[in-house]
C-alpha cells in the first residue's frame, strides 16, 4: 500500500483550515492529497509523524472535511489508514470524520 | 534474582563442605531479607521517579496552557507563538505516553482535549480574533488543563 508522508510530501509546517490561513493547510491538504485518493479509489497509508505538530483546524478540515465534500465515511475509512506514534491524533482524525458524518446526516 | 537458583547454590555449598543445617537457614534468612529489602527499595525509587515526572507532567501543562492563554488573548495573530505552542502541544504528548509506561496504567490521559480546546478555533488563522479573559475559549482551555492535572494522579 501506497504512503503518504505529510512531512515529507506536503510540509514539516502544516497548519490552518483554509487556504487564506497559510501556505499548508488542512483545506489545501485535503484537495491536494486527499480527494485524488479518493476519485481514484485507491488505498493509502497516511504517516502522520515527523511534523511540528497539527492544530486540531488543520484536522478537521482535511478530514472532516471530506464528509462536507461528499464522500462517504466508509469510503473515507476504507481509503486511508493512519500511521503516527501520537495515537491522540489518529483518535482526533476519526473524531472529526464520526462528528461531520453525524452532521451531514442531519 | 532467582530463588531457586539461590536456594539451589546455598544447598550445593552446604552439602559439599558439610555445613550443618542451622548454617544454612541462617544465610537462607540472610538472603530473603536482603532481596525483600532490595525488591521494596527499587519499587519505591520507580515510584518515586514516576511521581516526579508526573509533577514535572503538571508544570509542563501549566506552562502550555498559559502560553494558549497569552496567544488567545493577544491583540493579533502570532505565527511564533503558533509554532511554539504546538511544539509544546507534541513534547506533552510523549511525555504522558513515557509516563504511561512508568506508571503501567490503562486509563493514562491524552492531550486531545486540550489539544482541542486551544487549536481548535481561532488558532493558525487569519479571521484570528482576541479573546476575553473569560471568553468561551478561555475557559475551555482552563477545563482542559484541569481536567488532564486531575487524571494524571
Amino acid at each position: 500500500m501506497e504512503t503518504i508522508s505529510i512531512a515529507k510530501n506536503f510540509s514539516i509546517y502544516p497548519g490552518g483550515r483554509v487556504k487564506e490561513d497559510g501556505p499548508y493547510s488542512g483545506q489545501l491538504f485535503k484537495e491536494q492529497f486527499l480527494i485524488p485518493i479518493l476519485k481514484d479509489l485507491k488505498q493509502v497509508i497516511i504517516d502522520l509523524d515527523g511534523t511540528r505538530g497539527y492544530g486540531s483546524s488543520f484536522l478537521e478540515e482535511a478530514f472532516g472535511g471530506l464528509i462536507r465534500d461528499g464522500y462517504p465515511k466508509s469510503q473515507i475509512l476504507t481509503s486511508f489508514k493512519f500511521k503516527s506514534s501520537d495515537q491522540s491524533i489518529i483518535d482526533e482524525i476519526n473524531e472529526y470524520i464520526d462528528a461531520a458524518a453525524k452532521r451531514s446526516t442531519k | 534474582m532467582n530463588l531457586e537458583y539461590i536456594w539451589c547454590t546455598i544447598f550445593t555449598w552446604a552439602t559439599k563442605d558439610s555445613i550443618g543445617v542451622k548454617d544454612v537457614i541462617t544465610w537462607v534468612v540472610i538472603l530473603l531479607g536482603w532481596y525483600t529489602v532490595h525488591h521494596f527499595s527499587a519499587k519505591r525509587d520507580r515510584e518515586k521517579e514516576a511521581r516526579d515526572y508526573l509533577r514535572k507532567i503538571v508544570s509542563f501543562t501549566e506552562e502550555l496552557a498559559q502560553d494558549a492563554i497569552a496567544y488567545h488573548t493577544a491583540k493579533s495573530r502570532d505565527e511564533e507563538r503558533e509554532e511554539v505552542i504546538l511544539r509544546k502541544i507534541q513534547r506533552l504528548s510523549f511525555m504522558l505516553q513515557l509516563a504511561k509506561k512508568m506508571t503501567s496504567r490503562r486509563d493514562f490521559p491524552l492531550v486531545r482535549n486540550l489539544r482541542k480546546s486551544i487549536t481548535l478555533t481561532n488558532f493558525q488563522t487569519n479571521k484570528f480574533k482576541q479573546q476575553e479573559p473569560r471568553g468561551e475559549i478561555i475557559l475551555s482551555i482552563i477545563r482542559e488543563e484541569e481536567e488532564l492535572i486531575k487524571t494524571l494522579f
